[in-house]
C-alpha cells in the first residue's frame, strides 16, 4: 500500500532576528546577522565572546529551553488551525537536556562540599529547597515535548530527539513517518536550541568548536568555527492536504559509524542521509539546498563534496545557503531552522543569503547565495542537518501547486 | 505494526542477565536495599536497586559513564545473539533519560563561582576537563557504538523516562519505512544520581521506609517506588522465522509536571491493548497514581487482566523501562508463570487483579506500562506468537 503524503500546514519561528518568522525571513532576505557579543553573563576570557541571543523580555526566564519552544510552537498551532481528536495529534521534538541556571548549579555545587569529594549527605539537605529550579520539568529532554502536547491537547506519539545538531530534522523525519504509518493525523514537530550560557559556551569553547574571530560566515575562506545560536522553530504537518505550504516529500538519515566529533572524511553518511532522503521524494535533485553549513574548517568542505556526489552536475544549478551566518548554531534547533529556510524558498521562491560569507573558500565551491537573497522559482529543497557522533539527516520539501 | 525480536541484552539489579533477573522475579524477590555505592542516609529515598558490578574495562570509559559502558555490553550481546549483518542497512536507537550533572568534575570549576557569573572563566571554567562536553553529550553511547558495531543505516537517539519505547517505536517506523533491515536498540538510565533522588523524594514518590516495612505497589498501604538502574538492549527486524517474541509500543504525554494522570497511561495502552490478559503496570507503588492507573486501564483492557510489577523487584528504570519490559515480559509469557508482585500479600480493590503468588498462564500477549515526569507515559505489547 502506497504511504499517503504529508503535507506542511503552518510553521513558525522564533529566533534571534525575530519573534516571527515574517520578520526574520525579511531580516535574513535583507542579509542581517544576529551574531553579537554575549549579553547573557560576563563572557571575559571565553575562547568565544559573541553568540546569537534571543533579546526579547519574555525570553528572559529561568526555563528559557520551554519558553521559546512554546513560544512557537504554540503560534505555528495556532496558525495552522487543525483539529483532531487528542489521540490523533502526535508531538515530535528536537531537544537536549534542559539545565537549571548558573546560579543554581553553583549553589548546589557548593552544597555538595567544596573538596573533591561529593558529600551526598550535605546535597541532600540542602538541595530539597532548590528542586523546583532543577525537576524534570526543567532538566528532562522530554519537557518541551510534553508541554506542547499539554498545550496542544495532543495524546498521540510524543517523542523526544537528542541528538545533538540533528535533533530536530531527526525529529522531523519521525513525524513524517508517524504520519505515513497511520500513527496519526496531525503532528507538531521541530526543535529548539538554548545554549547560550557559561557551561555549554565552555564546553564547546575548550573542544576548539567556537570561532575565535567571532564570526559565522559558513563556505568561507576565513571561517574559523561556529557561533552558538539560540531559538526555536516548529511545523505543523497533517496527512489532510488542505491548504498546504509545501509537502513533505523525502526524510533520510543515517550513521556515520565514524568519529565521535569529526564527520566522515569522505562524507559518506552525510551522502546516504541525502540519497535517502531523495530516494524517498522520487527526486534525484533539487533546486535549493539549506546546508548544515556550520562555519567550522573541517565541516563545511565535506559537506559540499557530499553534495556534489549526491546531486552531480546538477549540483551547479543548486543554490546553496546556510542560516547559521546570521543565526548561529542552534544545536538542537539546527535542523528546524534550516527547514525553515528551506520551505521559505519554495512558498516564496525566495532563497536566502548566507551571512558573513564573502570569499568562497575552494574547497565549499557552489552556487551561493551571498549577499541578500536570490528572488527565484524553486519547487524542490533539500535541508540537511549533520551532527555530533556521526548522525545525519536530511529532509526534501516540494512545492504543493 | 509489530516488528520481531531476534536479539537481546539485559542487565539489571534482578542479576546479569534476563534469564536471572527472571527467576527472581518468580521467587517474588526484590532488588530493593538501602544504596550501597553512596551514603544515602539523608536522602528521601531509602530504598534503591542498585546493579551489582561495574563494565568491563573499555576505552570508552572516558567519555561514558558506568550504565552507558553496561549499555555497549547488552548492545553488543543482543547482537551477538542475533546474528544480523552490520553495515548500511543496521540501525541504532538509542533511549537516555537524560544528562546528569556529572557534579564531581564540576565541584572544582564551580568552588570559586560567583552567583551572577562574573568572571565566570577566570574563577574556574577555564579548569573543566576539555572533553567534559563529550562526557555530557546526549548521543556519545550512540555515536561510540555505532562505531564498534558498524551501523551505518538510520538512527537516533531518544530521550525523557519513556525513551525506550519512543526507541521500540522508531525503529519500527524505520523498519516499515524500508530504510533498515535491522535495528539495535540500546536502552539505559539511572535513576540514583543525586538531583534525580532529590526531585524523586519533593515528588513523594520513592520509598522511604526501611526494606522490612516496604510494601509493594496496588497494595492498600503502598510504600513508595524503588530508583532503580538497568541497561537493556533490542534487535528488531520487520519479519523473522521464530523471533523471541514481537513488540510495538507507543509513548505519549499529557503536560503533568509530575506523572502523568492515569488516562495518559490508558491513551499509550489503548492502541495496543487489544485482547491483552496481562499487564505490567507502572507500579509507581503510591495508592493514588496506582488507583487511578487501574481504573484508567480498566477502560482499555479486561478488569479481569492480571496485573504485574516487575518494577517492585526491578526497580523503576526510567528511559530503559519499556526495552526491559520487552525482555523480562516475553521471558514470562514463554515460561507460562506469572511472576508475583514483590512485598504485597494483599493488594487494594480495584480493577485488574493485581498477582500476588506465582500464578499459570497460557497468555501470549502482554502490556508493558511505565510513566515519568514530566506528564510521560508509554506502553509496550509483547507477543510470544505473531500477533494477527
Amino acid at each position: 500500500m502506497t504511504a499517503p503524503s504529508v503535507w506542511l500546514r503552518a510553521f513558525e519561528a522564533v529566533t534571534p532576528l525575530g519573534d516571527t518568522w515574517a520578520a526574520t525571513a525579511a531580516a535574513l532576505a535583507a542579509g542581517k546577522s544576529a551574531v553579537a557579543p554575549i549579553a547573557a553573563f560576563d563572557c571575559a576570557g571565553f575562547p568565544s565572546t559573541v553568540a546569537c541571543e534571543i533579546a526579547a523580555p519574555w525570553a528572559k526566564v529561568a526555563d528559557r529551553r520551554r519558553a521559546i519552544a512554546l513560544h512557537a510552537a504554540e503560534r505555528a498551532w495556532q496558525a495552522a488551525a487543525l483539529t483532531a481528536a487528542p489521540e490523533r495529534i502526535g508531538v515530535f521534538v528536537g531537544a537536549e537536556s534542559g539545565r537549571a541556571e548558573f546560579a543554581t548549579v553553583r549553589a548546589l555545587a557548593l552544597a555538595a562540599g567544596s573538596g573533591p569529594a561529593f558529600d551526598h549527605g550535605a546535597f541532600a539537605r540542602f538541595a530539597p529547597a532548590l528542586a523546583a529550579r532543577f525537576d524534570a520539568g526543567v532538566a528532562s529532554p522530554a519537557a518541551v515535548a510534553a508541554s506542547i502536547a499539554g498545550r496542544v491537547g495532543a495524546l498521540g506519539p510524543c517523542e523526544t530527539f537528542s541528538l545533538a545538531c540533528a535533533s530536530s530534522s531527526a525529529a522531523i523525519v519521525e513525524a513524517v513517518r508517524a504520519l505515513r504509518g497511520g500513527e496519526c493525523d496531525v503532528a507538531v514537530c521541530g526543535g529548539v536550541g538554548a545554549d547560550v550560557d557559561p557551561l555549554m559556551l565552555t564546553g564547546f569553547g575548550l573542544l576548539g568548536m567556537l570561532s575565535s574571530r567571532g564570526a559565522s560566515c559558513p563556505f568561507d575562506i576565513r571561517r574559523d568555527g561556529m557561533v552558538v545560536g539560540e531559538g526555536a522553530a516548529f511545523f505543523v504537518l497533517a496527512i489532510e492536504r488542505g491548504p498546504a505550504m509545501v509537502e513533505m516529500a523525502g526524510v533520510g538519515r543515517s550513521l556515520d559509524a565514524g568519529h565521535l566529533t569529526a564527520p566522515d572524511p569522505q562524507g559518506a553518511g552525510a551522502v546516504r542521509a541525502m540519497r535517502a532522503a531523495l530516494a524517498d521524494a522520487g527526486e534525484v535533485s533539487v533546486d535549493c539546498v539549506q546546508a548544515h553549513g556550520t562555519s567550522t574548517p573541517l565541516n563545511d568542505g565535506i559537506e559540499i563534496a557530499a553534495l556534489r556526489q549526491v546531486l552531480g552536475e546538477a549540483a551547479e544549478q543548486a543554490y546553496v545557503s546556510s542560516v547559521k551566518g546570521a543565526l548561529g548554531h542552534w544545536i538542537a534547533g539546527a535542523g528546524a531552522i534550516g527547514l525553515c529556510c528551506a520551505v521559505h524558498a519554495v512558498v516564496a521562491a525566495e532563497v536566502l543569503p548566507t551571512a558573513g560569507l564573502r570569499d568562497v573558500a575552494p574547497e565549499c565551491k557552489a552556487r551561493h547565495v551571498v549577499g541578500t537573497a536570490v528572488r527565484a522559482p524553486i519547487r524542490t529543497a533539500l535541508a540537511n542537518a549533520f551532527a555530533f557522533g556521526g548522525a545525519n539527516s536530511c529532509v526534501v520539501v516540494r512545492s504543493a501547486a | 505494526m509489530s516488528v520481531a525480536v531476534v536479539g537481546w541484552g539485559l542487565r539489571t539489579a534482578l542479576g546479569s542477565d534476563a534469564d536471572a533477573a527472571l527467576s527472581a522475579l518468580l521467587r517474588g524477590e526484590t532488588a530493593a536495599r538501602p544504596p550501597r555505592s553512596f551514603d544515602g542516609t539523608d536522602y528521601r529515598a531509602q530504598l534503591v536497586a542498585e546493579i551489582d558490578g561495574d563494565p568491563a574495562p573499555s576505552r570508552h570509559a572516558r567519555y561514558l559513564r558506568r550504565l552507558a559502558l553496561l549499555g555497549c555490553e547488552v548492545a553488543q550481546a543482543a547482537l551477538r545473539q542475533s546474528g544480523v549483518a552490520t553495515g548500511d542497512r543496521l540501525g541504532l536507537f538509542a533511549a537516555v533519560g537524560g544528562l546528569r550533572v556529572h557534579w564531581q568534575e564540576l565541584m572544582g570549576p564551580m568552588a570559586q563561582q560567583r552567583a551572577d557569573a562574573s568572571d565566570c572563566w577566570q574563577r574556574g571554567l577555564r579548569g573543566l576537563h576539555p572533553h567534559w562536553l563529550l562526557r555530557h553529550l546526549s548521543n556519545n553511547a550512540h555515536a561510540l557504538l555505532a562505531a564498534d558495531i558498524h551501523a551505518r543505516g538510520d538512527g537516533a537517539t531518544l530521550a525523557g523516562a519513556t525513551a525506550g519505547a519512543q526507541a521500540i517505536a522508531a525503529a519500527s517506523r524505520a523498519l516499515n519505512a524500508g530504510a533498515i533491515d535491522a535495528a539495535l536498540i540500546v536502552a539505559y538510565d539511572r535513576l540514583l544520581e543525586p538531583e534525580t533522588l532529590v526531585d524523586l523524594g519533593q515528588r513523594g514518590l520513592p520509598a522511604m521506609v526501611g526494606l522490612q516495612s516496604w510494601v509493594g505497589p496496588y497494595a492498600g498501604n503502598a510504600g513508595g517506588m524503588i530508583p532503580g538502574e538497568a541497561a537493556a538492549a533490542l534487535v528488531l527486524v520487520r519479519e523473522a522465522e521464530a523471533p523471541l517474541c514481537w513488540v510495538q509500543a507507543r509513548a505519549t504525554a499529557d503536560g503533568e509536571l509530575s506523572e502523568p494522570a492515569g488516562s495518559t497511561l490508558a491513551a499509550a495502552a489503548a492502541p495496543l491493548a487489544r485482547g491483552i490478559a496481562v499487564v505490567d503496570g507502572a507500579a509507581r507503588g503510591v495508592p493514588t497514581l496506582d488507583s487511578a492507573e487501574r481504573i484508567a486501564l480498566g477502560s482499555v483492557v479486561d478488569g479481569n487482566a492480571a496485573l504485574l510489577a516487575t518494577a517492585a523487584g526491578l526497580g523503576q528504570t526510567g528511559a530503559a523501562a519499556a526495552v526491559v519490559q520487552t525482555i523480562v515480559l516475553a521471558l514470562v509469557l514463554r515460561s507460562g508463570m506469572l511472576p508475583p508482585i514483590a512485598c504485597v500479600d494483599v493488594p487494594a480493590v480495584g480493577p485488574l487483579r493485581p498477582v500476588v503468588t506465582p500464578t499459570p498462564t497460557a497468555a501470549t500477549a502482554a502490556l508493558g506500562l511505565c510513566s515519568g515526569a514530566p506528564g510521560l507515559a508509554a506502553a509496550v505489547r509483547v507477543d510470544v506468537e505473531k500477533p494477527r
